[in-house]
């Protein structure tokens, strides 16, 4: 199990426990997390789940070519630690996450 | 409201739809058979239908094992005619990515949401002109009208034209209904057209007015969508000229009559139930309502009832074997009212959140290029037409589309008070 936490612009967080494979915009959509819609279905073609990764206790892989290409052409002042968490998985890899939801 | 109760409805026949979507053949299938053995009754070799959202979920984001690069529609070709008539839709990762990448650039959320003002500003022309009558074709006047206008703005096709790019889109994409061609595809031959976008004459018409706008923008400097599409991106990759002239033919096609069913069901909607009018009625432009609204309305209307795969290699699903090279067809419209993943799918709830419709193919690799243009045309469109009524009924059955590939209503007669 992997402790995921967003923090919503409002600065509420919401915790959950997940399990793997499963990405992180499903889990935001299943716990009511505000400001991830997932417009595209997580087809990696939106930034409706763009968030930014503020830790990260284990090891991630980067944004694929397509993500950061979107993630290029949707987000104003994309940050370093962007990424579109339909293209984030849990895994055992990873012990916790913690990701602020930004706007997209 | 006409429901087609037929819970036995035959899929392959364009017919079948004409008496609206029948919503309790695919319950049906939903409840007891979700990977169903369909004969088609018109020559093709059958095909599975996958009827469940998670199910069309799932096969959705498979390329790899279920390809679009044999076909999208129930439709069988020949090696010859896909090759000449495929667009984008009809090709697989990684060659999809590349064309869906140069395309997106035009198509962004960023981007389209540029769009706005100049939504309103048509919108705003065409409720007015439609209005100047008390009873409408709500469908003829205002869904029909805005759509292709719109796409010729954005991609810069002069606005003269709009109407002659409308009837050819119609042409292409409602080529099983009398009402918009006369070569309807399953009534007469078409053998001559087999290299034509739809299989239609008018693919020809929209093949050379797409020649016409390349070479133009080759030989003049332009500052639109297509001339951008024409640029070559960061890696120096630009589109052939067939890739030009079949995205545009799909540009055509789509971009006018999903918009236009959109517009349509939603209008049904606010004309037969008073309390969705209402609840809208009267709502600021940047009530968050109206996004609710528009992704429920799109979830109900998903006119696109269905993308056809081919397996590439053997799959079992619930028990049933699907063979290599049988066509597996996702039906999108049915997923969208799955109670599995909708609480009272039949009913519209236009605060309903999350809400994960697959109208846009959500999920796999082809979610729709124009999703963002379509909710904005939506939502901008019924925002102009509400700001400009107090009431609206429904005062003749409505028409449906006469096709097993778009779901539409195609005539709606309303009174206005306003």
């Amino acid at each position: 199990m992997t402790q995921v936490t967003f923090t919503q612009q409002d600065g509420a967080q919401v915790t959950v426990e997940a399990n793997n494979g499963e990405h992180l915009m499903k889990l935001a959509l299943d716990n009511g997390v505000v400001g991830i819609t997932g417009a595209c279905g997580g087809s990696c073609m939106c930034a409706t789940c763009h968030v930014t990764i503020d830790e990260l206790n284990g090891s991630l892989a980067g944004p694929g070519e397509m993500e950061a290409e979107i993630l290029d052409m949707e987000v104003d002042d994309p940050q370093e630690t962007s990424r579109l968490c339909c293209q984030v998985f849990v895994s055992d890899d990873i012990d916790s996450i913690n990701v602020t939801v930004m706007e997209g | 409201m006409i429901i087609n109760d037929d819970s036995h409805a035959d899929l392959t026949s364009h017919d079948t739809f004409t008496k609206g979507f029948p919503y309790n053949t695919f319950k049906r299938l939903r409840d007891e058979d979700p990977c169903a053995w369909i004969d088609e009754t018109d020559g093709g070799k059958g095909f599975w239908a996958i009827t469940r959202y998670e199910d069309i979920k799932e096969l959705n984001r498979q390329p790899q094992i279920f390809s679009s690069a044999k076909g999208i529609r129930l439709e069988e070709q020949t090696e010859e005619e896909y090759l000449a008539r495929r667009t984008f839709q009809e090709t697989d990762p990684p060659e999809h990515t590349r064309q869906r990448m140069i395309l997106h650039r035009a198509f962004s959320h960023k981007m389209i949401a540029k769009y706005e003002e100049l939504v309103r500003e048509l919108a705003a022309e065409v409720c007015d002109a439609a209005l100047t009558s008390n009873e409408v074709d709500v469908v003829k006047q205002i869904a029909r009208k805005l759509p292709m206008r719109m796409l010729g703005r954005v991609l810069g096709t002069p606005d003269e034209d709009g109407e002659w790019l409308v009837d050819k889109g119609d042409e292409l994409i409602a080529n099983s209904d009398p009402d918009f061609t006369d070569h309807v595809i399953d009534k007469v031959d078409t053998d001559e057209y087999r290299f034509m976008p739809f299989r239609s004459p008018a693919g020809k018409d929209v093949y050379d007015y797409a020649k016409k706008q390349m070479d133009l923008r080759l030989h003049t400097k332009m500052h639109d969508v297509l001339a951008l599409l024409l640029e070559p991106n960061k890696d120096g990759d630009t589109l052939s000229e067939l890739e030009f002239k079949n995205f545009f033919a799909l540009a055509v096609a789509a971009g006018n009559d999903t918009t236009r069913y959109s517009l349509a069901m939603s209008m049904f909607h606010l004309a037969n139930k008073p309390q969705v009018f209402n609840q809208l009625h009267g709502k600021a432009d940047d009530d968050p309502i109206w996004d609710t609204a528009v992704e429920e309305f799109i979830r109900y209307a998903a006119p696109t009832l269905h993308f056809r795969r081919t397996a590439l290699e053997d799959y079992e699903l619930h028990g049933k074997q699907i063979k290599a090279g049988d066509k597996v067809v996702l039906w999108f419209t049915s997923g969208n009212f799955d109670e599995r993943q909708f609480d009272d799918p039949m009913s519209i709830n236009i605060e309903r959140s999350p809400n994960q419709h697959m109208a846009f193919g959500q999920g796999g690799p082809h979610a729709c290029l124009g999703m963002w243009l379509a909710r904005l045309e939506v939502k901008v469109t019924l925002q102009e037409l509400l700001k400009r009524v107090t009431s609206m009924q429904q005062i003749e059955k409505e028409k449906y589309l006469r096709s097993n590939f778009i779901r539409g209503i195609k005539s709606l007669m309303v009174r206005f008070q306003r």
